[in-house]
């Protein structure tokens, strides 16, 4: 699975990591099991300070994503949907989008059609 | 003549080598032309041929400039001046037959330019999340035995070098420059081999295979030219120790040069295979921006927190200038450019500062450029004056001119003596000083004959 960090942008970079590792996770380039580089060998592969690959990888293991041990380094975890809910979090992300789509004045069907498109090509 | 016609064989290659490598450079390779990304039909482009065809000729141009600039030294008489011309020349090369390139690459970048070729500057970077830390060709230890070996040479040469009259000169210049270009090479061999994992491909498997197979063509280069340097450091510290004939050292010296020629083009010819094998699977990830770079060939970019990338024109790594690693080579390429000149002012001085001889007090003192030999007056014995011819002499270490013989030789019957003398004068003073023979002789045969008529006098008065 390939990372693409563009410093340019206003995404910080350890958000970068977190979104493409998740984005690989749903799309199936990583699957349950797969080990992850080290921090500190990510780090210096990206050319940026090892806390910050730190960063994401707390932030993923916090959410679930993958965990951590200090023999095996880092993991992608076996995801199960909770109750086959969203969480708060991403309700929140979800109804802000929802809310700027609206204003858009985008309309229900385009907005319903282009999230079915971009799910089907996360699988 | 003979020493020129060395000389010439010595150096020439250089600029035969340049050639042939900036030839090669200036082939389009991996959709690359001049360090530029380029695409296929642009190639057909008449202002693009014209760049190449200028490229081509300029460095014709400078090929045949340089070659005749091999005649003067042929008729300077002096050894001094001879070879400070080479060596300026050799840099003059070397920055020369570099102008070509830089100038296509320029013109290249400012035909991209003016028909948009340019896309928005793409500063992100790639990286393929299976290959850090991954691909590891070179342990810590890989280079132990080289490391601890050339160091013990450095060590033994400092000791063993204080015993030995102008050994501390030698053992600094030579052994320790040797020990030096070894410590260089672990470095760089580390560098490349924790270089930054290249990506050619979405496909993670061909990222690692190309990634192995590229370092360990650079691993087998690295450990052979460690290995070869390091012989040549033990090579150097033994003569201190036994005293081998000094033609003997300065061919194994010299011998390195065809070796690491043939590690080199070994190394280059498996990567271009590697490179061919590999080049239907290359994608483009618009890495490593083509406008950072300087000349073509020389990589800075600030906000690149690598120390090398993969290289642009050439094989193997480019090294970031603007990194802390970039700025240490560059310092150093500036120091031993630099001292270049100077050496050539020591050498000269060394050949044009005659020797002076004088019994002041109780002692004879020989000096050329600093006091070489102070000896007790009432220590000497077998004191003669020869005249005319030497006896053959083999120098073991010191200076050989045709105007000037300093350090220790190797002297037929008298075995391994101290000489500072003029070959061109024809009278010698000769005699014994604990246990060794020495050779001496003043600026000219007037001042050898005072000297030797003093020591005379003393001598008897002595007895």
């Amino acid at each position: 699975m390939l990372l693409k960090i563009r410093e340019e942008l206003d995404i910080p970079i350890y958000m970068q990591i977190r979104n493409q590792i998740i984005h690989g996770i749903a799309n199936g380039q990583l699957i349950p099991g797969d080990q992850l580089p080290t921090v500190r060998a990510l780090a210096l592969e990206i050319g940026i300070n090892a806390m910050t690959v730190n960063k994401a990888y707390q932030q993923l293991k916090s959410e679930g994503y993958i965990r951590t041990d200090r023999r095996n380094g880092a993991r992608v975890c076996e995801l199960e949907g909770e109750n086959n809910k969203l969480n708060r979090d991403q309700l929140r992300i979800l109804s802000q989008l929802i809310a700027e789509v609206k204003v858009m004045g985008i309309s229900e069907e385009v907005f319903f059609q282009t999230c079915e498109q971009l799910f089907e090509g996360e699988k | 003549m003979v020493i020129q016609i060395i000389m010439g064989a010595i150096f020439y290659p250089v600029v035969l080598i340049l050639y042939f490598v900036m030839k090669y450079y200036g082939k389009r390779r991996n959709q690359r032309l001049f360090s530029c990304d380029v695409k296929e039909e642009w190639l057909d482009d008449l202002e693009v041929n014209n760049i190449e065809s200028m490229y081509k000729k300029e460095l014709n141009l400078w090929f045949i400039g340089m070659t005749l600039m091999i005649v003067p030294p042929f008729f300077i008489p002096y050894f001094s001046i001879a070879i400070s011309y080479w060596i300026m020349w050799m840099i003059a090369v070397i920055v020369v037959f570099n102008i070509p390139y830089g100038r296509a690459y320029k013109k290249l970048r400012q035909w991209k330019e003016k028909n948009g070729c340019y896309r928005e500057i793409d500063e992100s970077l790639v990286v393929d999340l299976t290959t850090p830390g991954v691909i590891r060709t070179i342990k810590w230890y890989t280079f132990l035995i080289p490391g601890i070996l050339s160091f013990l040479s450095f060590i033994y040469s400092i000791y063993i070098g204080n015993e030995v009259k102008w050994g501390m000169v030698y053992t600094v210049v030579i052994t320790g420059s040797f020990f030096f270009c070894v410590l260089i090479f672990i470095y760089f061999a580390f560098l490349s081999d924790r270089k930054k994992s290249v990506v050619i491909s979405q496909d993670s498997e061909v990222n690692i295979n190309y990634n192995r197979a590229s370092k360990k063509i650079w691993k087998t280069f690295w450990t052979l030219l460690i290995g070869v340097t390091t012989c040549i450091t033990v090579v150097n510290a033994a003569t201190l120790t036994f005293s081998w004939n000094i033609l003997l050292v300065v061919w194994t010296n010299l011998g390195m040069i065809p070796v690491v020629c043939g590690i080199m083009i070994h190394a280059i010819s498996q990567n271009n295979r590697l490179e061919h094998r590999y080049q239907n699977l290359r994608e483009d990830f618009g890495q490593g921006d083509e406008r950072f770079f300087i000349w073509g060939q020389f990589y800075y970019n600030p906000k690149d927190s690598h120390s090398t990338i993969d290289t642009r024109v050439g094989t193997g790594i480019t090294v970031n200038m603007a990194s802390k690693t970039g700025k240490a080579l560059l310092t150093v390429l500036m120091v031993v450019l630099l001292s270049m000149p100077v050496i050539c002012i020591f050498v000269i001085r060394d050949e044009f500062t005659p020797i002076h001889l004088e019994v002041r007090g109780e002692n004879l003192i020989g000096s050329h450029t600093s006091e070489k030999y102070r000896i007790q007056i009432d220590e000497i014995s077998k004191l003669i004056l020869l005249s005319g011819k030497l006896p053959k002499m083999y120098r073991t270490n010191g200076t050989g001119l045709e105007t000037l013989r300093k350090g220790n030789f190797s002297a037929g019957k008298y075995g391994s003596c101290n000489v500072l003398l003029n070959p061109q004068n024809q009278k010698f003073l000769v005699f014994q000083y604990e246990n060794r023979w020495y050779f001496l002789s003043g600026r000219t045969d007037e001042e050898t004959q005072n000297v030797f008529n003093h020591l005379q006098i003393l001598l008897e008065e002595n007895h």
